[in-house]
Parts: C-alpha cells; sequence; structure tokens
C-alpha cells in the first residue's frame, strides 16, 4: 500500500441512520456494527482500491445526516470527487429527502462530482418500503450511479465505492479533471514520476509508506 | 484639528466636534449618490476611526457595513472601509514597551462592535471572507487582518459563522497557497487562533489538504533551521493533530508521518532552501542552535509524540510507520547532538521511548541499532578510535555519564530522565531485552575506574561501577548516582532470573587472595557508608530502594542479604534511631526490614524468620515500623514521586530536580506491597505463609515481564480455529472452530480407575474402543471438513448472476453432502451403540470372572470388529462420493471461470477476485485430497488391525446380515446394560471403584489414544 497512482476525496452524505458510517466501516474495516453511534460532525477513513490495474487510494469523508451538522458537512462538498448519497430502502422518508440531498450537493460540489445514489440496507427485504425500481428511476432522472447495498452482509459495498471510483478514472482519462488544481478531489499519487501534484514531496518519494 | 477645519469647511459652518463631524460624514456616506462623495466619507471616517473610535463606531458602524454590502467593487472604497473596521474591531495594544510584548488589553468598544459585525443581520462574515479571494493585495490583507480582529474579539462566533459558509474555511486555507507571504503569514496565524479548539475547523482545514501545505512551507523556509513562519507552520500542524483522532488517521494515511523524519534534518544543506542554493540566514554559524531553531524542532518533536501516546488506538500503527520510515536515526542523532539544548535532547530521548514503548518489532529493532559516536565529555577530545555500540549502551551512558561542562548538573537532569524513560520503555514488557541487559551486569574491573574514559563499557557495567563509586560520582552530579541505581532497578524489577543473573555477581578477585563479596552486599555496604558520611540523601535512598526492588519475591536474594550481618544491624539502627538520621532514609529501611522478614524463607537462609522475628516485635517493634513507613508514605517527597509516575511521566520531563527522591519503580513496588507489607510485620514466624498475597511464591515468580509474555508462550502449539489437517490428534475433535457438528460430551477431568485384576482384559478393551474413537473421529472430521468446502464455493456464487447454473450444482452438492450427513450419523449411531456395549461388558467383566461371561465378550468383540470393518467400508464408500464431489466442484469452477470470462469482460476486477477464489478452491481441493489420502492409510492400518483379531473370517460372513441384527442387538443390549447395572450395583456393595458413566469410559479412551499418538 505503499504507493498508488491517483488518490480520490469522496464524501459519504445522507439522512441520519440511513448507515454511512456502517458503510465506510465495512468497507474500510470489513466490520459491521449493529448500534453505531451517531457521527458527530465528519470523520474520516481510507483504503486502497484497484481500478483498470491502478492502486487508487479513496479517502472517505463519512458526514453526520442529522441537520445540526449540515452547515459543517457543506464544507466537504467543493473538495470531494466522488459523493455517496445514502437512503435507507425501509425509511421511505430517507428516500423522499433525496431530492434535498442532491440540491445541496450539486449546488456546493464541482460539477464533475460522480454522485453515487445507494439504497442501503437491502438485507431487510421484508421491511423494504422504496423498490428498487423507485431508486433507480431517481437515479436515472438525476443522472446517477445505483446501487442498492448492505452494510451488514457487505453486499455491494465494495461494488459502490470501486464503481464510483470507476467513473472518477474515466473522467481523468477524458481529461475531465485538471489535476494540477489542488481542491479538485483527485491527486496523482506520489510515486507518480516527473509529475507531482505535492511539489515539496520529493524527500517523502523513498520512503515506503505504513 | 486640520481635520475637522477641511471637512467643516464642506459644510460651510462653525468648527464643529468630532461626534458631529463623524454624524456628518457617515450620513454623506449613507446618502451620497457620487461615489467619490462616499469614499471621502469613508476615508474620512477612516481618518477618525483610530482616536475617535468609540464614536466612530457608533455612529458609523451600520453605514460602512451598508456601504460595503452595496458598493463591493470599487477596491478603494472597500479598502478603505476595511481599514476602518480594523481599527475599530482591533483590540488596543499597550503602547509602552514596559509591558508584556504581544498582549493586548481587554477592550470592551471593540469586543462590542466585533458583536455588532457578526451579528449582523445580513451575514457580512460571508463576504469578509468571499473578499479573501479577491485578487487585490490590501483587500486580502486587511480581510485576514479584520477576521484576525474580530477572531480575538469574540473567537467562538466567528468560527461558528465561518463553519456557516460551505467555503469559508477552504477561503482560509487557500490563504496558506498566496504567494504573497505577508498575506500567507496573517492567514497562518488567523488558523493558528482558529484551530486551537474547534475539532470540526481543524477536520476541514486538514481536508483542505493544509498538510501539504504547511510541510511545503516548511521545507521552503528552511526546515527546522528556518524562522518563526516555519514554527507557526509545525504549530498549526500541532493544532490539527491535538487530540483529532480523525486528523491523525488522516495524517497517517496522507503519508505525513513518512515526512516527518526529514523535518529532524538539521543540516541545511538537505532542506529545500538549501538545496536550491540560497544562503541560510546564519549561513556563517551552521551548527550552531539558535532558539529558533530549537523552538521549531521542539514543535516537532511534540508532534512525533502526541501521534504516539501510549494506549491510543493508533498508536501501535502509528510507532510502527514511524520506525519504518526510519525516524529513530535522526531522533538518536538529536539525542546524541552534543551541541544541542538539552530540552530538544531529552525531547528526542522521550520521543524514542514512545515509538518503541510496548511495540515488540520496534524494541528488537531498537536492540540492534549500532552507533559510533565520539566521546561526548569534551575533555576528551583526542582522536579515539570510535568502535560502533549498541544504542542502548549510549543511552544509558547518557543517563549516568556526566554532564557536558557547558551545562549545569540541574539543566542536564532532563537529558538523563527522558534517557532512563528510554530505557525503561525498551525493556517493558520484553523480558528478553530485561535479561540482555543483565547479562552485560559485570563487576567493573577496579573500582575507581569511572575516571577512566566511558567508552566501551557494557550497558551493565557502566551502571554497577558509576553506582559504586557514587563518591566521584555524586560530587558535581547526585543524578549520575541517583539514575544508576533507577536503570539497574529496571533492569532487575520483576524478573527474577535478572535478579538472580545479578546475585552471581561478586567482587574482589580470588586470584589476589580476596573474598568474593556480592554485589548486593557491596551496594549494602555503600548505602551504609554514603548514610554514615552524610553524603546526598538521594544517595542512601537510591541505593536502599533499589535493593527493595532486588529483593522483593526474592527469597535467594534475601538469603544473601542476611549472610552479611552488617546489613540487619545497619537497617535496624536507621529505623530505630532517633536523632540525625533522616526520615525518608528511615522509611525505607524499616520497608525493607518488612520484605526481608516477609520473603525470608528460603530454606538455606542463613536467619531464619524465628531469628527476625524478635527484631520486628521487640527491637524496633511493629509499631514502630509501620509509624516509620508512613512516615515516608505521607512524605511530600513521596508523595511527589507518586504523582510524577502517575501523571505522565514523560511530559513532566523527569519533575522538577529539587523535588524528587524517589523513582516510579520504586513507588509503583510500594504501592503493591504496602497492605502485605502491614499484615506481614504483624505476624509470626509461622503464620505467614498463610497469607494468600504469597501463594504466588509457590505458584511461581517468572514476574511481570514473564506474564506479560505468558499469552504467547513460545512451543505451544495453538490450535488456530481454522486448522482443519488435525485429524490425527483426537483430542481437538469437533471442540475445533471448524463445524461443530457433533459435540461429544466430555467432562475434562476424568476419575483415576484403579487398575485391578482386568487389566488384560481391560487393556484389549481399550485398545478396541481407542480404534473405534479413531475412526468416529476420523468420519466427524471428515464431514466437519465437508462443510468448508462447500460454503467456499459460496462466495463464488453470491456475486454473480449468471452463475445460476454452477449453484444448481451446488445444490446438488449439498444434497448428496446431506446425504453423506445422514450416512455418518448412522454410523455413529451404530460405533455408539458398539461403544455402550463394549462398556457394559467391560462392567460385566469387572464384576465377575465368569467363564459364560467372557465368552460372551469375546463374542461382543467379535460384533465390534464387524461393526468396525462395516465402518471401514462405509469410509471408503464416502470417499468415492466424496472424489465425485470433488469433480463436480472441478466442473463448477471451470464453468465460473468461463462464465466470469464471458459474461464479465469488462469487469476485470470481479474476475480476479473469482479467480483467487477459484484458486483457493483448488488448493483446498488438494489439501482435501491429501487428507483423503491420509484417512486411506488410516482406514487400511484399522483393517489391518481388525485382520488381526481372532474369528475375523467368521465375522466376515456375519456381516451381511449384521444390519438386520443391529436391532436384535440394541435389546440385547438393554438387557446386559440391565445386567451391568445390577452387577456395577453389587459390586458397589462390596466398595469397588467402578466408573460411573459411559462418557467417562469414553473420555477415558481418548485419553489413551492421544498418548498414544504423541
Amino acid at each position: 500500500m505503499s504507493s498508488y497512482a491517483y488518490l480520490f476525496k469522496y464524501i459519504i452524505i445522507g439522512d441520519t441512520g440511513v448507515g454511512k458510517s456502517c458503510l465506510l466501516l465495512q468497507f474500510t474495516d470489513n466490520r459491521f456494527l449493529p448500534s453505531h453511534d451517531l457521527t458527530i460532525g465528519v470523520e474520516f477513513g481510507a483504503r486502497m482500491v484497484n481500478v483498470d490495474n491502478k492502486d487508487i487510494k479513496l479517502q472517505i469523508w463519512d458526514t453526520a445526516g442529522q441537520e445540526s451538522f449540515r452547515s459543517i458537512t457543506r464544507s466537504y462538498y467543493r473538495g470531494a470527487v466522488g459523493a455517496l448519497l445514502v437512503y435507507d430502502i425501509t425509511r421511505r422518508d430517507t428516500f423522499d429527502h433525496l431530492a434535498t440531498w442532491l440540491a445541496d450537493a450539486r449546488k456546493h460540489s464541482n460539477a464533475n462530482t460522480t454522485i453515487m445514489l445507494i439504497g442501503n440496507k437491502c438485507d431487510l427485504e421484508a421491511k423494504r418500503s422504496v423498490s428498487r425500481e423507485e431508486g433507480e428511476e431517481f437515479a436515472s432522472k438525476n443522472g446517477l450511479y445505483f446501487i442498492e447495498t448492505s452494510a451488514k452482509t457487505a453486499t455491494n459495498v465494495e461494488e459502490a465505492f470501486v464503481q464510483t471510483a470507476k467513473d472518477i478514472y474515466e473522467k481523468i482519462q477524458m481529461g475531465v479533471f485538471d489535476l494540477s488544481g489542488e481542491s479538485g478531489g483527485v491527486k496523482l499519487g506520489p510515486s507518480q514520476p516527473g509529475i507531482s501534484s505535492m511539489p515539496n514531496m520529493s524527500q517523502a518519494n523513498g520512503y515506503s509508506c505504513c | 484639528m486640520d481635520f475637522f477645519k477641511r471637512y467643516g469647511a464642506i459644510g460651510g459652518s462653525q468648527p464643529q466636534s468630532p461626534t458631529e463631524t463623524i454624524q456628518r460624514m457617515a450620513d454623506r456616506a449613507d446618502t451620497s449618490t457620487l461615489l467619490e462623495d462616499k469614499r471621502a466619507a469613508v476615508l474620512g471616517l477612516k481618518g477618525l476611526s483610530r482616536e475617535y473610535k468609540k464614536d466612530v463606531g457608533e455612529v458609523a458602524l451600520d453605514t460602512l457595513l451598508k456601504v460595503l454590502k452595496e458598493d463591493s467593487e470599487d477596491h478603494n472604497l472597500l479598502k478603505a472601509i476595511l481599514e476602518t473596521l480594523n481599527n475599530l474591531c482591533a483590540r488596543d495594544s499597550p503602547g509602552d514597551a514596559s509591558s508584556e510584548a504581544g498582549a493586548t488589553l481587554a477592550d470592551p468598544v471593540a469586543d462590542k462592535f466585533s458583536q455588532a459585525i457578526l451579528h449582523d443581520s445580513d451575514d457580512v462574515i460571508s463576504i469578509f471572507l468571499g473578499l479573501l479571494g479577491d485578487a487585490d493585495f490590501y483587500v486580502r490583507y486587511y480581510t485576514v487582518q479584520l477576521l484576525s480582529a474580530l477572531h480575538m474579539c469574540a473567537g467562538e462566533e466567528l468560527q461558528q459563522r465561518v463553519l456557516v459558509s460551505p467555503t469559508g474555511v477552504g477561503r482560509l486555507v487557500d490563504l496558506l497557497s498566496d504567494q504573497r507571504d505577508i498575506i500567507r503569514n496573517e492567514g497562518i496565524q488567523l488558523l493558528i487562533a482558529m484551530t486551537r479548539s474547534n475539532a470540526d475547523i481543524q477536520k476541514i482545514v486538514a481536508f483542505e489538504n493544509a498538510f501539504d501545505y504547511l510541510l511545503g512551507i516548511v521545507d521552503e523556509e528552511g526546515g527546522v533551521r528556518g524562522n518563526i513562519i516555519v514554527q507557526d507552520c509545525l504549530q498549526l500542524l500541532h493544532n490539527l493533530l491535538n487530540y483529532n483522532v480523525s486528523n491523525q488517521n488522516f495524517f497517517r494515511e496522507t503519508s505525513g508521518i513518512q515526512r516527518l523524519p526529514s523535518l529532524l534534518v538539521t543540516d541545511p544543506s538537505q532542506t529545500a532552501a538549501g538545496r536550491s542554493g540560497h544562503p541560510m540566514p546564519d549561513a556563517d554559524e551552521d551548527l550552531e542552535w539558535t532558539s529558533q531553531h530549537a523552538l521549531n524542532m521542539l514543535v516537532v518533536l511534540d508532534i512525533i509524540r502526541m501521534l504516539i501516546q501510549p494506549g491510543n488506538t493508533n498508536t501501535q500503527s502509528n510507532q510502527t510507520a514511524m520506525q519504518q520510515c526510519g525516524i529513530i536515526p535522526p531522533l538518536l542523532q538529536l539525542a546524541l547532538a552534543y551541541e544541542a539544548p538539552p530540552t530538544v535532547r531529552s525531547q528526542a530521548l522521550y520521543a524514542i521511548g514512545d515509538v518503541i514503548r510496548a511495540h515488540q518489532a520496534n524494541q528488537s529493532l531498537f536492540q540492534r541499532i549500532l552507533i559510533t559516536t565520539a566521546v561526548e565529555d569534551d575533555s576528551n577530545t583526542s582522536s579515539q578510535r570510535a568502535i560502533p555500540e549498541p544504542a542502548i549502551v549510549i543511552v544509558i551512558r547518557l543517563a549516568v555519564g556526566k554532564h557536558p561542562t557547558t551545562v549545569s548538573a540541574n539543566e542536564y537532569y532532563i537529558v538523563r530522565a527522558a534517557a532512563t524513560h528510554l530505557v525503561q520503555a525498551y525493556v517493558g514488557g520484553n523480558a528478553d531485552a530485561q535479561l540482555a541487559l543483565a547479562a552485560t551486569l559485570t563487576p567493573p574491573g577496579d573500582i575507581g575506574t569511572i575516571t577512566e574514559p566511558e567508552q566501551h563499557q557494557s550497558a551493565g557495567s557502566l551502571i554497577v561501577s558509576v553506582l559504586l563509586d557514587w563518591r566521584e560520582a555524586s560530587k558535581e552530579d547526585v543524578w549520575r548516582v541517583w539514575y544508576a541505581a533507577l536503570l539497574l532497578s529496571t533492569i532487575l524489577r520483576d524478573h527474577s532470573e535478572c535478579k538472580e543473573q545479578a546475585l552471581k555477581i561478586t567482587l574482589g578477585d580470588a586470584s589476589k587472595g580476596e573474598e568474593p563479596f556480592p554485589l548486593i552486599n557491596e551496594i549494602m555496604s555503600q548505602a551504609r557508608q554514603a548514610t554514615q558520611h552524610g553524603a546526598d540523601v538521594r544517595v542512601s535512598i537510591a541505593m536502599l530502594t533499589l535493593i527493595s526492588v532486588w529483593l522483593v519475591n526474592f527469597p535467594k536474594g534475601v538469603s544473601v542479604f542476611l549472610d552479611e550481618s552488617a546489613n540487619i544491624s545497619f537497617i535496624v539502627e536507621q529505623i530505630s534511631g532517633s536523632t540525625g538520621i533522616n526520615a525518608l532514609v528511615q522509611g525505607v529501611a524499616a520497608f525493607m526490614l518488612g520484605l526481608v522478614y516477609q520473603f525470608d524463607i528460603d530454606p538455606e537462609s542463613p536467619m531464619s524468620r524465628e531469628s527476625l522475628y524478635p527484631i520486628i516485635s521487640k527491637r524496633v517493634g511493629a509499631d514502630q515500623l509501620l509509624i516509620r513507613v508512613q512516615r515516608l508514605r505521607d512524605s511530600k517527597e513521596f508523595q511527589y514521586a507518586v504523582g510524577l509516575a502517575a501523571g505522565t511521566y514523560s511530559s513532566a520531563y523527569g519533575g522538577a530536580p529539587a523535588e524528587v527522591y524517589f523513582d516510579g519503580v520504586f513507588t509503583d513496588l510500594f504501592k503493591l506491597h504496602y497492605e502485605s507489607f502491614r499484615a506481614a510485620v504483624r505476624l509470626g514466624p509461622n503464620e505467614v505463609m498463610a497469607n494468600p498475597s504469597y501463594a504466588y511464591l509457590h505458584g511461581g515468580m517468572a514476574g511481570y515481564a514473564g506474564s506479560a509474555a505468558s499469552g504467547s508462550t513460545p512451543g505451544t502449539p495453538r490450535l488456530g480455529a481454522t486448522t482443519i489437517s488435525r485429524a490425527a490428534s483426537p483430542s481437538g475433535g469437533a471442540a475445533g472452530g471448524i463445524h461443530d457438528s457433533a459435540p461429544v460430551n466430555r467432562t475434562p477431568a476424568e476419575p483415576t480407575v484403579a487398575k485391578s485384576e482386568f487389566d488384560a482384559l481391560h487393556a484389549k478393551f481399550v485398545e478396541q474402543e481407542s480404534q473405534i474413537a479413531e475412526l468416529k473421529h476420523t468420519l466427524e472430521t471428515s464431514a466437519a471438513q465437508a462443510q468448508p468446502t462447500l460454503d467456499l464455493a459460496k462466495p463464488v456464487n453470491d456475486d454473480s448472476a449468471h452463475l445460476e447454473q454452477e449453484r444448481q450444482l451446488r445444490v446438488q452438492a449439498e444434497a448428496e453432502r446431506d446425504e453423506q450427513a445422514d450416512e455418518i450419523a448412522r454410523l455413529r449411531t451404530q460405533l455408539g451403540d458398539a461403544q455402550k456395549q463394549l462398556i457394559a461388558s467391560q462392567e460385566n467383566c469387572q464384576s465377575t470372572s465368569d467363564a459364560g461371561d467372557v465368552a460372551r465378550i469375546a463374542e461382543l468383540e467379535q460384533q465390534l470388529s464387524a461393526l468396525k470393518l462395516e465402518g471401514s467400508q462405509h469410509e471408503a464408500n464416502w470417499q468415492s462420493q466424496r472424489d465425485e464431489l470433488q469433480k463436480k466442484l472441478a466442473n463448477a469452477e471451470k464453468q465460473v471461470v468461463k462464465a466470469a470470462a464471458a459474461g464479465r469482460n469488462t469487469n476485470k476486477k470481479k474476475e480476479q477476485q473469482q479467480a483467487t477464489e477459484l484458486v483457493t478452491l483448488e488448493n483446498d481441493v488438494k489439501a482435501k485430497d491429501e487428507q483423503i489420502a491420509k484417512l486411506t492409510a488410516q482406514v487400511n492400518e484399522l483393517s489391518e488391525k481388525a485382520k488381526q483379531l481372532e474369528l475375523v473370517d467368521e465375522l466376515k460372513e456375519r456381516l451381511a446380515g449384521l444390519e438386520k441384527e443391529q436391532e436384535d442387538l440394541l435389546v440385547y443390549l438393554a438387557d446386559q446394560e440391565q445386567q451391568a447395572k445390577d452387577n456395577r450395583a453389587k459390586l458397589r456393595g462390596y466398595g469397588e471403584a467402578i466408573p460411573p458413566s459411559d462418557d467417562e469410559g469414553e473420555d477415558d479412551d481418548d485419553e489413551d489414544d492421544e498418548d498414544d499418538n504423541e
């Protein structure tokens, strides 16, 4: 895990209790905690994924879903290149709020940010109150990727993060991002010979990472 | 006053009061339609805003904010407004130089205006934040200044306002990359203030890449050798990480830790400024440590230590990361930098200690570090041949060696404390290191060698020589002796082997006809001399506490101690004396006497507890003893050491030298033994052993270092939950974590069955039963193994909708497996029956030696062999089914590969995943093959054994009909059992020992079986 080709910054947003922190924990630690504390403000997690044989480091900021933290979490939109917008398939209100979340995200984030719509808790089929089709429809209407996941059983969790990374990677290949920009949420890894977004990292290049 | 005339003239009236002028100008700024007029009015207000701050603010603040919102395009106007607002909100700094530099007075006026601005209904703060992005230098500069002024007056409110703006913090962080140093530096100051306590802002600042910016600036400005800007950047970095776990994780994940070692480099040619050829401001005095340099370095060291605070969740991974990126060598270099300030050297040593503390890998790496260094003593500049030495020796030399002549003993104290902390971190939980150090304890060649160069002594002999030559060593620096004693305590502490090792050391050259004298008694003798000659009381205390640490839990040491009669008489003298005796020494002596009495349980003790008892009870008196110790406990000197040890010993720089008498090793010991001490001294010589606190003495005295490692005692094979290939060890059984298909009900400890006259018969039974057990176990294990194989197939299926076919196959395979399980269950039942039969017969046999019974037993035996053979057949059958299953699985694999290749060309990742899973599966199947081969071998073996039994042929004939007979057999068995019960009852009546249940019989056999295998 020493070097990586790219570094992407993600944020996870959505109503409180939809399982944002659990998704992150499942993705980074392969763990599931049935009772997770409310996230205060924002928490950080990271993991490496592989897309097109390139190591990509994902830095993920898991935001608090509660309304009172909304203004703080907005500060993270601008710097993120991927946003996971999560709702709970067993709670229709969390689906109904998606429009607000999306408007917020569109308003504050970079135009090129890839947004992945996630219907979480798909293991609770019996309690489902938002159909898969509805989720798909919302996503296609708004030009989002869509996937149903379960942070509990780990179903599609990996896919949700990796698919987002793939889309961002393709955008990079198409030259959508200005990699020299500092706040875009995309950075070249320190291992890239010649180019470096971190001009003063030259000394650190020789060291192997943790 | 020129001013008023001028503006007064505009109105054409008489000279006005300032208030009137301000009012007029405010009106004009508010209502003028011409930009020039507005500008002129605002400039006028600006001119008055310093001198008439209160008036301008009260009258014109609202107007100024209104104009700002309306006409923010005009840069000149904007600048004037910002400057005016700055004047209104800035707290007055005391003008005269006599007051503290940089301090600002509380300023209610400025605070009031700041509040007014912050609570502006139109959120003017967001306008300011927007202005931070303005291209104009002054607009940006004044805006930063204004925000700083607002933060000074109402920090928390400003932070809340900034957080509300989605881009607010981002704009502040953008200041860090401003090319204009003045703005950048103002930005750093503002961020330092805003991140001091607000975790939300800390996180967003970090999110906005502040780590990169800051480390970049530090490098640009010449690294730690740079100016105050470097210190500010480091301070900001410190703020971002302090108490913020999320940011610490982020720092590690962004390779921040990897960049720390370069911050420790003091050679200017290795920093960016040095590389680009900029002459350093202090180029002439290259290696001089300026105070700025030291301040910068201290912040870096503080950051390092903050990331590896003991007990934190991330400490272990951060320690690993730090070690891997090579942080120890530059830290050691700093620690050994003769010219560096003691504070820096001390913190560097603490940092090394923190990097290796409770981290086995780092500890053992540290053990291997060798250093070549010049002699530190500056009187010894002559070129010496430098020989590499272990780092630990050099660190110990820092702790007990001479202090540099340029630094006073008390200033150098913190280096000794830090070096000792490092040694303690090195041996803590590291019994091997402790023992390795103890092994270097050798008597110094000649007492008095301390005056010789300290170079190239072993760690242990260095400590011993300083300790024994305390007169010389403590002449100018008593801390050398004090820390030598503490280091020896650290080496001996709770480690009986080390204590033993040290006990073997004797002084005196036998070849010169000198009587060898144990080191422990030599130290006591030195303590006596130090006390009698009125040396610094710390010398006596250090030596006596060291001996206490040595003797506790160490009866053999107590024996040697008691062998020298002067020791006890010295201690008693100290306790009973009333004048001219230091109360602290007295207390330690009393505590020691208690320890000696407690642990005087060595059979070869020259002075038994019986002979010690009268000394305690009569000569000294138990009450007296307790009072002396209580007085020690309550002394402020002792309490200070307790507090120091309880708090973060390290961050306190080892405490204030004037206050330090006792060390943490002794206070820990005292706390642990105080209660038992109190109880012990009141007990008679033969009572003590009843005290439960001595139980551990009999259980072994490995000490804390040993017990810490007991979780992973080397050589103890561990049955991991995933160990599959343990079919050969029946004791593992179904209790393993694989699949608990049929947990066997066993009692762990069975009563021993008295061997009686039935030994021969019994042995036979045992043999057969063990065979059955083996067979049964084999079946169980195999059944358990069948499960994971199938489970493995599951993930392959899960993620692919295309693999329906494969799924069906799996269902089929599962069904087959179920069938097999049924078969196995059936076999098991049969075996169980056979076992019951056996036991029943055994009991029969034991109860009576009737010949008819023997015959019946023989018959039973035959039936049993038949059953066993049948078992082998089933086994073989089952095996072939397994083979088939494997083939099917292999087929399924192929199909998976095909399906994956066809359907998922684009999804390479998944394919890879599946491929790896398939590889695992294949490996698994291979493993299964091996296991099956093993099983076959076992089955063959079994059948061999069966053949050896008598009447095998006959049994084979009966084999076909056996299954039908099974039911009859059960009825018959019930009979037998009843009979057996009767017999048992009868036998019990005769007082024979009879195993009470079937299960126990089985257990017994398992046990035997295991023995056989071993």
